[in-house]
């Protein structure tokens, strides 16, 4: 998977590094459907996701927490995620798989501001991101 | 921040002296061996980051079972003032009103011995556990959950899942008075309304314990606890209501702090101005939150002490299984303090601390004026777990205590450490039943992932914050 654990000791971070913001923010939703189990076999269902943050760090926050409550909340367990859209401080992409309410591996409550950065080193977009297990 | 000037004032406790953006001093409840486990993490900077704040009064806190959290450290305890201050969604935390209760029985060790393995496998069938646990027979109608929300345990009462005598047992009487649904997102509520009456998962657990020690006789006789007795712990909080209610005011805060005129050193601890009616809202819906959780560990007792009847044959009254105390660990309140010859009202956020009142404080209802709060500080799964009672020291920590063992290891880390190992039966061979839902969360949640409790509860007491009343020990534990 695109993504790395890093030592957090309440909770859970994670290191996603992409050529792209619109990988960075697909890769980071990989990453959490891989953590909590979220995933489904067939794209039965597509969903529109759009948020607004204040800015890019924002953005980030908001984009995942929405796939958690879509997780979480209405069952849903992804097949694959494609961002169409990243300006500003805006995300726009859709979001397939079926609402399965199927049994998750871990909980994730949310995703948090706490230590959060996007930085373009060497070409690359890396993101930390720190979730509240 | 640059790297902390930390300074040690006593052999219990660590002193932050004001720098960089802080408007007041750090206080670090520790003693040496818990000063040697602060600089393995960034908790101490989390300690100065909440000294930050504005309208902060006192000290920024932290209790002896500190670790890094995510903007407020866990173990975190902050006062604001009313006309100056803040409050901060991120310093409740997104499990609001996460707590634990004590329930006791007046059974013997030698009366559970053979039977608790019946009664654990009886919880683990009767209360929901795991990640995203719903409750699939508890049907709440939106009627239904609209009063769950504003009248907390008093709603448990009404629907006879528990005697009226017991809400003077829970801390602020199982209900905060200003919950108001208003400010509650239908996202909220949707998550919500499936997990009233679930354990969930991570460090959420229902614990058979038996008392094996009586540190103090009078007040241990005076909280209904004997040498070889059994008692229950149930630890779990708002589930997805409590976490959906912090994300949506983290938020909406997040956006507005340029007009509030506030810069932070970390987004985490996004907060309002208490003089702001952005404040009013995420208080009451907080209070909301409270409630439900109040409710859910409600529930669950009920729950359990029917395990209890099924297995033993008789009632739960019978047995004794009556509330000792249930107390918050995540929550902001405005709260009395002391100052000066008079009382002031603040806002307290304790992010994982337990309210501690002394002896005398006329919020405790009479049977423990004498004595002090009951707090109950849970260690982890393997070793001991404390009943206190709060004491006069606690009136420097605005009525606070520890909340438990603190973690030592991320739960990644657990996990690997864990690779190979039977976590279940080497509790065995200690004579712990335990049962998850998967076992992953044993391995996360195994006794060295945890720092040891005494050491935790030995600076609360040496501080005289608390003093202690007994020590349990597990035998039997079901997680999520």
């Amino acid at each position: 998977m695109p993504y790395e654990v890093i030592d957090h000791t309440a909770d859970l971070a994670i290191r996603v590094v992409a050529k792209d913001l619109k990988l960075l923010f697909e890769d980071a939703v990989r990453a959490v459907v891989d953590i909590m189990g979220a995933r489904a076999d067939v794209p039965r269902e597509t969903i529109d996701v759009f948020v607004d943050g204040i800015d890019m760090n924002d953005a980030l926050v908001r984009w995942l927490q929405e796939i958690i409550y879509r997780v979480d909340a209405e069952g849903f367990r992804l097949f694959d995620v494609t961002v169409n859209l990243i300006e500003g401080s805006q995300a726009y992409g859709i979001i397939t798989g079926d609402y399965l309410f199927s049994e998750l591996d871990t909980a994730i409550k949310a995703a948090t501001y706490h230590g959060l950065s996007i930085e373009k080193i060497g070409g690359l977009y890396k993101a930390t991101i720190t979730f509240d297990t | 921040m640059e790297a902390l000037r930390v300074e040690r004032i006593d052999p219990y406790r660590l002193k932050i002296p004001m720098q960089s953006c802080m408007r007041t001093y750090g206080m670090v409840y520790a003693d040496a061996l818990i000063e040697k486990w602060l600089y393995t993490d960034d908790a101490l900077v989390q300690v100065a980051n909440v000294a930050c704040l504005p309208g902060i009064i006192g000290p920024s806190i932290a209790m002896p079972d500190i670790h890094m959290g995510y903007g407020f450290p866990i173990g975190g305890v902050a006062a604001f003032g009313k006309d100056d201050g803040v409050v901060s969604p991120g310093g409740v935390g997104y499990d609001i009103n996460c707590g634990i209760r004590c329930v006791l029985t007046n059974i013997k060790i030698e009366e559970m011995a053979p039977l608790k393995d019946r009664i654990i496998e009886s919880i683990f069938k009767s209360v929901p556990t795991g990640v995203g646990s719903k409750h699939k027979t508890l049907r709440c109608t939106d009627r239904e959950f609209h009063d769950v929300i504003t009248q907390g345990a008093g709603w448990l009462v009404r629907k006879g899942l528990c005697p009226e005598v017991e809400l003077e047992c829970y801390e602020d009487h199982g209900m905060l008075s200003c919950a108001d649904p208003g400010g509650i997102s239908d996202r909220a509520r949707r998550r919500g309304l499936p997990e009233l009456g679930t354990l969930g998962s991570g460090n959420h657990f229902i614990e058979i314990d038996v008392v094996d020690s009586i540190v103090d006789q009078d007040t241990a006789e005076a909280f209904s606890l004997f040498e070889n007795q059994i008692v229950v712990l149930i630890h779990t909080g708002s589930r997805g209501f409590g976490h959906q209610v912090c994300d949506d005011y983290i938020h909406a805060m997040l956006k507005a702090l340029p007009d509030y005129g506030i810069e932070l050193p970390d987004r985490q601890l996004a907060c309002a101005p208490l003089s702001h009616p952005d404040a009013h809202m995420y208080l009451s819906a907080m209070a909301g939150a409270a409630n439900f959780a109040f409710v859910n560990r409600g529930i669950i007792t009920y729950l359990v002490r029917h395990a209890f009847e099924d297995v033993l044959g008789k009632s739960w009254e019978s047995m004794g299984m009556y509330l000792l105390y249930d107390c918050c660990h995540n929550i902001a309140k405005i709260e009395e303090i002391p100052s000066g010859d008079r009382h002031v009202e603040v806002c307290i956020h304790r992010k994982g601390a337990t309210r501690a009142l002394p002896p005398g404080d006329k919020r405790l209802p009479p049977r423990f004026r004498k004595t002090g709060q009951p707090v109950i500080v849970p260690g982890d799964m393997g070793r001991s777990s404390y009943i206190l009672a709060g004491q006069k020291g606690s009136e420097k920590t605005f009525f606070s205590a520890c909340h438990g063992a603190g973690r030592l290891m991320s739960r990644h880390k657990a996990r690997k450490q864990a690779k190979g190992r039977s976590i279940s039966d080497e509790l065995s061979r200690d004579g712990i039943y335990a049962l998850a839902a998967r076992g992953s969360t044993l391995a996360e949640e195994m006794p060295e992932a945890y720092k040891d409790v005494s050491h935790v509860v030995n600076t609360i007491s040496g501080a005289g914050i608390a003093s202690i009343v007994a020590r349990m020990r597990p035998i039997g534990v079901v997680k999520g």
